[in-house]
């Protein structure tokens, strides 16, 4: 009997290891590149306003600032944020070299152990805020609730996936390949 | 749960290696097993039986806190 895994052959993992390796080398490449002035920054910019509401004295006043923020760091990071995703899943839902039951388990247990932190994350956003309002200036309070959203999304989740599967394996391996 | 792995594993002679070739699972697993660490399903243990020549009951045995 043989057990059928929804995963991807180990080569996929590979592939997905050097795209990642590209894409880091990419980002040291264009980041040493622009910070010596070896490229000109050509970024396109985009004009937009924030709108902020702030309390003084019991007055309450609004601000329209312009801000000129930068689209994206142009082609390299476009590369880097579109082809990161696609490494990361890559890696995640590709089977390990010897994928037996007890690499499966971990797998399992890295899966239940970063839902569980993306819950918990996700009530300590919800049950802050209104505590946050209460207690902080709105721009305090916005850098806390960025600060919080940091770790939501899907390439994150699948980047502690990754991260919590490959040290539990590789710690388990590490304990388990003493003995003969 | 008790097994009997290492016993059965020095009577003919095989390496966890070996044992680990012949059921198709990495050498870590094997050790997991000897250790008591990690249970094996049903068809790794009697992947392992038919490898010995032995019965499952031979290789593996409940203990009461199981």
């Amino acid at each position: 009997m043989r057990k059928k895994h929804h995963l991807l052959d180990h080569k996929w993992q590979k592939i997905g290891f050097v795209i990642f390796a590209v894409c880091v080398l990419l980002c040291i490449v264009c980041f040493k590149a622009i910070t010596y002035d070896l490229i000109p920054q050509t970024q396109p910019k985009i004009e937009y306003k924030r709108t902020e509401v702030q309390k003084k004295n019991g007055d309450i006043i609004i601000s329209n600032e312009p801000i000129n923020a930068p689209i994206g760091s142009g082609w390299a990071s476009a590369l880097v944020l579109l082809f990161t995703p696609i490494s990361f899943a890559l890696m995640a839902l590709s089977q390990e070299k010897l994928e037996d039951e007890r690499i499966v388990e971990i797998r399992h247990q890295a899966l239940v152990t970063i839902v569980i932190i993306y819950i918990v994350w996700s009530l300590l956003m919800f049950l802050s805020s209104p505590f946050l309002v209460r207690f902080v200036t709105p721009t305090t309070f916005g850098k806390i609730n960025m600060i919080l959203k940091i770790p939501t999304g899907v390439t994150a989740f699948m980047g502690y996936y990754l991260l919590i599967f490959k040290l539990s394996l590789w710690k388990q391996n590490r304990e388990l390949s003493d003995e003969e | 749960m008790k097994n009997n792995l290492r016993v059965e594993r020095a009577r003919v002679r095989m390496t966890q290696q070996d044992l680990a070739d012949k059921t198709g699972v990495t050498r870590q697993t094997i050790v997991a097993i000897e250790q008591g660490k990690f249970n094996p399903s049903t068809v790794l243990a009697l992947k392992m039986a038919r490898v010995f020549g032995v019965t499952i009951e031979a290789l593996f045995e409940l203990e009461d806190t199981d």
